[in-house]
């Protein structure tokens, strides 16, 4: 694929074969004016017409990447000003508030601790015996999952 | 593609009358939109008339166009922004109210789509334990929300009762310390309730929720027990006995149990029958929700999913029929979805709902907290790590501080991603000022936090649930019914701030 530099950035063509990593190898040269991608597709039985619908997913990609930055330029400000006054909202302050003092007094710190032994008998006497970590359950997912 | 309507041909536009908004050609007449959540329905003719600028001051339409903030130069900038503020409240709430602990990933059904990665009851390896749940809770309480909900998780939590218990007391003890609002949820699949274990959640004002896909042929097709069995019975029993312990004592009426339903492929033959069950247990309101490819159900995708289109007509078909036993006065039955965007829509309220929000509620509003004590950004981006991909792990309760937690990447790009003025397609879309995207979905469907949304089923989906609900909200029939849902949930919110004192707050 050749594209113009005119439309086409490193970033979009960069973000746009990581997002498509699983499926395909992106080989990238250029010249001044235009990049030069060729794309192999990681499944060696593909036939022309998977090929044509992977070339398709990664233009497809590509435009969403380049189209996502001038939407973004266009409206950095306002949410610029939004992500900055949710996350300064959510982070509640610089420092975080001190546990209340009513957790330090001695009858607070009998409560846990009688709540933590108690707890600690119920799983003994009611639990099935803990065995070791035994890794992750489920293997790893195919591509081909049909999503 | 994209789904976004362009302006007809010929069409003469004047825009320096023009406030911001966004349309939607909806087949006769358009939809108008603005990031004030105000939202206008009008024929095409007069659509046209206002893009040319050839409405007069003295029309009606002048002055509905005026008041909800589409003319330019008349803008009413105190009461839109108040509008704002309240449609989109969360942008200043400090820190998440929501906290999911998965107690165990042990479970004792095998569900065809199960969304939470579950495994065989022998692994009690995936059990919590009581150190690990401490340390959660004091970290749950480190978070500033003055406002705490704790919903217990699994796997089935049941199958860690100790832990479950011990978290309840430990964190009422320390809501009470700190003089902190508490909510404690338990959602679990009732297949191992008991009246002592019903007694003690009742005891310590704990709403119960559970899962119910219908009658016993679908529900036991979609959620058997594992080694095979049927699990709707026991289901509809307990749904039943909760019920009428929460009839039978005036105190317990805040505690009546919810249900969820997941839609399968196969539950797409059974929108009636599904509907007419949760009517037959008394049940106040249904929530038709699609199935989400992740977690186990992106490996059987084939086998239990959809189409997007298909779950719309599924949707628009069903709430079809919810609206017409509420017009024949059958049942008063209420759709939880099309509620939650009615709020939005009509009144100008954001529901709580952290999937249709911009930004996303991930760790804005809310936090799953693994068995093992690993934070992340929602229960569904536990799921993706539970495949092996710690993409949305942004701490653990034992090392990391809320600081840490608000402040990692995984955070800011997700904040970042589900912001909708930086999505392709999302800024200009006339449900803009009441959607939101998933960041955790589109990684999982489309490899990426941003996704694509001409190609994804999250937009196709919720761009058609709007449609349907934009579509009753100018059928006066349709209407009738929809209004009534939203003064009956406003009563129930009502009811609930007026919990008689002593009693603590419930989930509803």
């Amino acid at each position: 694929m050749i594209l113009s530099k005119k439309i086409y950035s490193m970033d979009a063509v960069r973000i746009s074969a990581q997002v498509l990593s699983s499926k395909v190898n992106v080989y990238l040269d250029e010249t001044k004016t235009a990049f030069e991608v060729t794309l192999e597709a990681k499944r060696k039985d593909a036939g022309p017409e998977q090929l044509a619908a992977l070339e398709g997913e990664f233009g497809n990609e590509l435009l969403n990447q380049e189209y996502r930055f001038i939407v973004g330029r266009f409206n950095s400000k306002i949410s610029a000003l939004i992500v900055t006054q949710t996350l300064m909202a959510a982070r509640g302050g610089e420092t975080p508030a001190a546990a209340p003092a009513a957790e330090s007094t001695p009858e607070f710190k009998k409560l846990v601790a009688d709540l933590m032994k108690n707890a600690e008998a119920e799983v003994a006497r009611t639990m099935p015996r803990k065995i070791p970590h035994q890794g992750t359950p489920l293997p790893p997912i195919k591509e081909d999952a049909g999503v | 593609m994209s789904r976004l309507t362009t302006l007809a041909k010929g069409v003469a536009v004047d825009t320096g009358a023009l406030a911001a908004f966004n349309f939607r050609d909806m087949g006769g007449w358009h939809l108008l939109t603005n990031d004030w959540g105000q939202f206008l329905m009008m024929s095409t003719e007069d659509f046209n008339r206002f893009m040319s600028g050839k409405v007069e001051s003295s029309e009606p339409l002048y002055r509905e166009l005026e008041t909800r903030g589409f003319i330019k130069a008349r803008l009413d900038f105190p009461q839109l922004a108040a509008n704002y503020v309240k449609k989109n409240s969360f942008q200043w709430f400090p820190g998440p109210s929501l906290h999911m602990i998965v107690v165990t990933l042990r479970c004792n059904q095998k569900c065809q789509y199960c969304h939470s990665s579950v495994v065989d009851p022998s692994r009690t390896d995936t059990d919590m334990d009581i150190a690990t749940a401490k340390k959660t809770v004091d970290f749950i309480f480190s978070t500033p929300n003055p406002t705490i909900c704790i919903e217990f998780q699994g796997g089935e939590p049941l199958l860690n009762w100790p832990v479950v218990k011990f978290i309840t007391e430990y964190a009422q003890a320390k809501a009470k310390a700190g003089n902190r609002k508490l909510l404690m949820a338990l959602v679990c699949n009732f297949t191992l309730m008991t009246e002592d274990k019903l007694d003690y959640l009742f005891d310590h004002h704990v709403s119960i929720c559970t899962s119910l896909d219908g009658p016993a042929e679908l529900h036991n097709k979609n959620r058997p027990f594992l080694g095979g069995g049927e699990a709707q019975q026991k289901v509809v029993h307990w749904l039943e006995r909760i019920q009428e312990r929460c009839a039978a004592d005036e105190k317990k009426k805040y505690y009546l149990p919810g249900a969820l339903m997941t839609t399968t492929r196969f539950s797409m033959d059974y929108g009636p029958e599904i509907v007419d069950l949760y009517v037959k247990l008394g049940l106040e309101q249904i929530f038709l929700r699609p199935l989400s490819p992740i977690g186990y159900a992106k490996r059987v995708w084939k086998d239990v999913g959809y189409e997007a289109e298909e779950f719309v007509k599924f949707y628009e078909k069903t709430l079809d029929y919810i609206i017409d036993l509420n017009v024949s006065g059958k049942s008063g039955i209420m759709e939880r979805m099309a509620l939650i965007l009615l709020s939005k829509i009509v009144k100008g309220e954001d529901p709580g709902f952290m999937d249709l929000r911009s930004p996303a509620g991930a760790v804005l509003g809310c936090l799953a907290y693994n068995y093992n004590g690993e934070i992340f950004v929602s229960d569904e981006g536990r799921m993706v790590d539970h495949q092996g991909d710690p993409l949305f792990r942004v701490g653990d309760v034992s090392r990391s501080d809320w600081a840490s937690v608000i402040d990692h990447p995984t955070t800011r790009a997700c904040v970042s991603a589900s912001t909708l003025d930086n999505q392709p397609m999302c800024h200009q879309c006339a449900f803009k000022p009441y959607c939101g995207v998933e960041p955790v979905f589109h990684y999982e469907t489309q490899k990426s936090v941003f996704g694509q949304m001409p190609t994804s089923g999250w937009c196709v989906s919720h761009m058609g649930i709007f449609d349907v609900i934009f579509r009753k909200l100018r059928d006066p029939r349709a209407r009738k019914v929809l209004d009534k849902w939203l003064e009956r949930d406003q009563c129930r919110w009502q009811e609930s701030d007026a919990v008689p004192a002593g009693m603590p707050e419930v989930v509803l």
